[in-house]
């Protein structure tokens, strides 16, 4: 058969070429195996990660008309049900204590039944502080509010009147807000402030401290999650759908809370930044690889033409030549993909978490990938030839020289058009604020503006093919005149031998600043990335380690010295918490001093629009009644500086709120500890004036060596009925959830994937370009060698197009790195928070690239041209 | 052969071999300097062998090449050679013009010489008005020519066309092969062409063929 006959005399008499195209295979399978670990890994990360973030599973609440016992026997009965308790929750009038201090009473409180083995198997609900880790435990903020320690008695009122109880120990409540949520209600409708008074007691003192007094009866469920599907949207259907499964089983006998269901659903979400940063990061990638592929078959581009050519002319039907072209191309896939996936496998092993594997789908779609890649790019060109009819025209192709005249797209002004285009929708993205992940008011899920992708996705073949064009007429316009060449130069025909080829240069030299150009980006992007997240570390904590008072504790500012005397403790700052009503807003007030507050927080200019931080500080101290506030609270309510503002606080002996005035003194958009929505930062001495109160709400530390502080400072509180507790900068990036919309991704995976085969494509563009254009000169070079040109001669025939080539490359590479950075800093602005106030740039990371494509630039120069150029009798033979 | 004449290059018990095959065995040989030589025999029977060999571009498998009538230095003797290929081996970025300059240019002749000597050797195969053309807009038989100029415009001491004119027809293959005749002569040069066509080769002085592979068969007329 003849397709057959024509692959095996293939092989044997070009495996190298075959091999070269296979590798670019390769390089493109590889990649998306490797970015389809990538992704199947970050989001079975988030599911993990949301599934372990929640105290309780399912909260099932028994209805009024349901039974109890017959719901726990149908929760029992749910798949992955791996542990369950029953808890009860009373609201009764009110504790009391009668201490040496007076008798102290609350407002209504909540009385909880849980079993001696609750806090053991839900950790995430309670912590225990001081005291028994069983009997009745009182919630840290009660016990301040009753000033009862372990030993104490209080009594609970109910309308049936009033029992006593002994303190056994003080626990906090960590998850208090879904413990004490109203189950039934759509997630994050329908909040409401947690109780601050409750007691824990067993099941057996619960009934005799309720009486008749309504009783909740809720079962707490904890599921094995090794069941889960690693994909978020897939756990969150198959746990929602479990709990509708149960909901229908009970038939209305309860119920269900699922907070399981709610973290996940949230982890979607984060999954689709994900998605985004896949296609925003991993796209151009594959963009690329195909590039790379493209230039492979290129380099024999003209051959392969002029053997289809010349097989039309011996009368092969279309059919035939498709055959074997596609043939060829499958010969290629092949060995790309049988090199691709095991490379694949090594580039995750290296880049990805441990853990992670290739899954069938994505080894599949890869390879996929790779065929249609080796089929466009074997057959593409030669197809419009092969359709051709025109005998004559096949005559003229076979017999045909170098092409040199621009292709179609940069005479229709394509750049130029992209370029415009990429402007434009960068200039509408940029309008709405770079909202690129929409969260409308309303819908609880996020959804993302793909129309925001359109800018980078047109800025790059755009960029491309301008530096295609400035490489060509810049190349056009040589003359040699200006080099400083010496006798046996011959510059004048260097330079016209490169005007000839400004084609395969202008080619190359956008090949390689794409190239470049993805390495630049993207590491320049998870640089900034990086920059921030620990910048969100830092300000999560508030500074390199911060002293947490729990809520409702009255450690004053003066325990500060105490801190300070630490080991490792360079400077302290007290940083009160409250919280002030905004007209109907309930927001976080942060108390500071002013002048030295800067000491310890992690302050950027950019968390004050329009001004400094030194400046904005110091407007504040110069105005003890000023207040900093939000740009969405300053809006709203059509404040302006010096404006009057009255914020009600909690203040005097029954902590009523009050009306307390201040005056507007600028906006903040991020504070230290602050969240990432409405907040207000005031001077601390006023506020400790107006209310009566001093109370700390974190002391922040800075310190050369966070961890060690932390624990020293950890040392000296165990042991106290304080509740504190100690965080730390370096110790936090593992734990501590900040809230930004990142917080769930690893980008470091995915960034090291990018490095990587930056890196490598950068590395195949740069050499495959310049051996493509020695492979075409190889003619040219034995030629030069037989009419007495030395090797010094003939290299300056071929440096000089490299020169060229790799100059137009890597310049083009920058400008083209800094452009697409810029917009994917920008356009991904919601992902960063807080947002970067410039792009952080690896100088390091691109010295080294910039070094390794010198070097391959060298090495094939040097290395292939003297091994083509030399002019052996056989070569001497084909002139 | 006239003891008078100064002998270029002289070959002595030449055995070359490829593989088992043995292509060319007991071959004497001396070029004359200024005279033009014609080397005749089929396809195969080592024409191109014996050029490479003259040209010391091949080591011979056994036996010896001097050159007593070119410089000792071989980088120096290179130069001194010049070569016609079959094929017209031009650069194909480079104008016809800058085709023939391109040897002296390597040579280290200074730009307005180059260019003054070339067009000279392109004026002498009445090829002038094709200066400015690139290889691609030429005809094969014009392509060779140009070729044929630029190795007149080295005013080498001793020419070695392989079957220049194998791909041109027959009129231009006698009017390309007396040009490169007439143009080496006129610098005073020797030319040894290689073809396997006898009535070409009945345009030159001494006529050495090849027979039978491995024989030596030389003839020279008056
Ligand atoms: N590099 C080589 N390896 C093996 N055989 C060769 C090589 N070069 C030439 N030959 C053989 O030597 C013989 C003479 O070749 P050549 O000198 O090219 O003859 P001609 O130029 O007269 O056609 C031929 O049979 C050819 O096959
Ligand atoms: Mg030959």
């Amino acid at each position: 058969m003849r397709t057959s006959r024509w692959l095996t005399g293939l092989v044997r008499r070009r495996p190298f070429e075959l091999l070269v195209a296979a590798v670019s295979i390769m390089l493109t399978v590889a990649f998306v195996a490797s970015l389809g670990a990538f992704v199947t890994q970050s989001h079975a990360a988030l599911t993990v990660r949301a599934a372990a973030s929640v105290p309780v599973d399912w909260q099932v609440q028994v209805t009024p008309q349901g039974d109890p016992a017959a719901v726990e026997r149908q929760v029992r009965k749910v798949p992955g049900v791996r542990v369950v308790e029953d808890i009860a929750f009373a609201r009764v009038d009110a504790l009391q204590s009668s201490g040496p201090q007076g008798s102290r009473s609350t407002g209504a409180a909540y009385v909880v039944a849980v079993s001696p083995a609750y806090a053991t198997t839900f950790p995430g609900e309670v912590r225990h502080l001081l005291g028994s880790t069983s009997g009745t435990m009182l919630f840290q903020q009660t016990a301040a509010n009753l000033a009862a320690e372990p030993g104490a008695r209080i009594s609970v009122r109910t309308a049936s009147g009033a029992k006593s109880l002994t303190v056994d120990g003080v626990v906090d409540l960590p998850a208090e807000d879904s413990l004490f949520q109203v189950v039934g209600l759509a997630p994050g409708a329908g909040v409401s402030a947690p109780p601050d008074n409750v007691v824990l007691v067993t099941p057996e003192v619960f009934r005799s401290v309720v009486g008749r007094t309504p009783v909740v009866h809720q079962i707490h469920v904890g599921f094995a999650h090794g069941g889960l599907p690693a994909d978020p949207q897939a756990a969150t259907v198959a746990v929602q759908g479990r709990a509708n499964h149960f909901q229908a089983a009970v038939a209305g006998g309860a119920l269900v809370g699922d907070n399981l269901g709610t973290a996940l659903s949230q982890a979607l979400e984060d999954a689709r930044y994900a998605n985004l940063l896949f296609l925003l990061l991993g796209l151009p990638g594959l963009a690329l690889s195909a590039v790379v592929a493209a230039l492979v078959v290129s380099l024999r581009s003209d051959r392969r033409r002029r053997e289809v050519a010349l097989l039309r002319l011996r009368g092969a039907t279309l059919s035939q030549i498709l055959r074997v072209l596609a043939g060829e191309a499958l010969v290629v896939a092949f060995i790309g993909g049988l090199l691709g996936v095991p490379l694949s496998l090594l580039a995750i092993r290296l880049a990805l978490p441990a853990g992670t594997t290739l899954s069938l789908g994505w080894m599949a779609s890869a390879i996929a990938g790779g065929v249609v890649l080796a089929l466009a790019t074997q057959t593409g060109p030669v197809v419009a030839l092969a359709f051709g009819r025109d005998r004559t025209g096949v005559a003229a192709e076979a017999s045909r020289g170098q092409r040199t005249g621009s292709p179609w797209a940069l005479r229709a002004g394509l750049d130029v058009i992209l370029l415009a285009g990429a402007a434009l929708s960068f200039a509408l993205t940029s309008r709405s604020g770079y909202q690129v992940v929409l969260a409308p008011e309303g819908i609880p899920q996020t959804q993302i503006n793909y129309g925001a992708l359109v800018g980078p996705a047109l800025a790059w073949p755009g960029l491309a093919l301008l530096v295609w064009r400035l490489t060509a007429w810049t190349t056009g316009r040589r003359t040699g005149r200006w080099s400083r060449a010496g006798a046996g130069a011959a510059p004048e025909l260097e330079a016209a031998a490169l005007r000839h080829r400004r084609r395969v240069v202008a080619r190359g030299a956008a090949g390689l600043a794409v190239a470049l150009g993805l390495a630049v980006s993207t590491a320049t992007f998870t640089a900034t990335y990086d920059a921030q997240a620990r910048l969100d570390v830092a300000l999560t904590v508030g500074s390199d380690v911060a002293v947490v008072e729990p809520p409702g504790a009255t450690v004053g500012p003066d325990a500060a010295a105490g801190i300070a005397r630490t080991a490792g403790v360079d400077a302290v700052e007290p940083l009160q918490h409250r919280f002030g009503y905004v007209g109907p807003d309930l927001q976080d007030l942060f108390g500071v001093n002013a002048s030295s507050f800067a000491r310890v927080g992690p302050l950027q200019d950019a968390f004050v629009p329009g001004s400094t931080i030194t400046k904005t500080l110091a407007a504040l101290q110069a105005r003890p009644d000023g207040v900093l506030l939000s740009a969405e609270t300053l809006h709203d309510y059509q404040l302006h500086p010096g404006d009057l503002i009255r914020i009600r606080l909690q203040s005097g002996r029954n902590r009523a709120y009050r009306p307390v005035d201040f005056h507007v003194v600028g906006q903040v958009t991020e504070w230290p500890t602050a969240p990432k929505d409405s907040f207000i930062v005031a001077n601390a001495s006023y506020i400790a004036q107006r209310t009566g109160s001093d109370a700390v709400g974190t002391f922040l530390v800075s310190s050369k060596s966070p961890a060690a502080t932390a624990a020293a400072l950890r040392a000296n509180l165990a042991g106290t009925t304080s509740g504190a507790r100690v965080q730390d900068i370096s110790s936090a990036g593992s734990h501590v959830t900040s809230a930004s919309g990142l917080a769930g991704t690893d980008l470091s995976g995915l960034s090291r994937l990018e490095l990587g085969f930056g890196v490598l494509l950068a590395l195949a563009c740069s050499g495959l370009a310049l051996l493509g254009g020695i492979l075409e000169r190889r003619r040219a070079l034995v030629l030069l060698a037989a009419l007495g040109a030395t090797p010094r001669q003939r290299g300056r025939f071929l440096a000089g197009e490299a020169r060229a080539m790799v100059v137009a490359g890597v310049l083009g590479g920058a400008v083209t790195g800094a452009t697409i950075a810029y917009m994917l800093v920008k356009v991904l602005t919601g992902i960063f928070d807080p947002a970067p106030a410039s792009a952080t740039v690896p100088w390091g990371y691109l010295a080294l690239l910039l070094g390794v494509v010198a070097f391959v630039t060298a090495t094939v120069v040097s290395g292939v041209g003297r091994l083509v150029a030399r002019a052996g009798p056989s070569q001497l033979r084909d002139l | 052969m006239s003891t008078t004449e100064a002998v270029l290059v002289s070959v002595r018990a030449l055995m070359m071999r490829y593989g088992s095959t043995t292509t060319l065995e007991d071959v004497d040989l001396d070029v004359p300097a200024g005279a033009d030589m014609a080397l005749t025999g089929r396809s195969g029977s080592g024409k191109t062998t014996l050029l490479l060999v003259i040209a010391g571009l091949l080591v011979p498998t056994q036996g010896t090449v001097t050159w007593p009538g070119l410089d000792g230095n071989p980088r120096v003797r290179r130069g001194q050679i010049g070569m016609v290929f079959q094929a017209p081996a031009l650069m194909p970025e480079l104008t016809a013009l800058q085709n023939v300059t391109l040897p002296l240019r390597l040579r280290g002749v200074d730009r307005p010489t180059a260019e003054r000597d070339a067009l000279e050797a392109l004026v002498a195969v009445a090829a002038a008005d094709l200066r400015d053309a690139l290889p691609t807009q030429l005809s094969g038989g014009q392509q060779q020519r140009i070729a044929i100029a630029r190795v007149l415009a080295g005013r080498h001491r001793l020419v070695l066309a392989d079957e220049p004119t194998g791909a041109l027809d027959r009129a231009h293959a006698f009017e390309a092969a007396l040009a490169l005749r007439d143009g080496v002569a006129a610098v005073g040069g020797a030319l040894v062409l290689a073809t396997h066509d006898p009535e070409l080769a009945e345009l030159f002085d001494h006529r050495v063929a090849i027979v039978d592979g491995s024989v030596r068969h030389s003839v020279r007329t008056s």
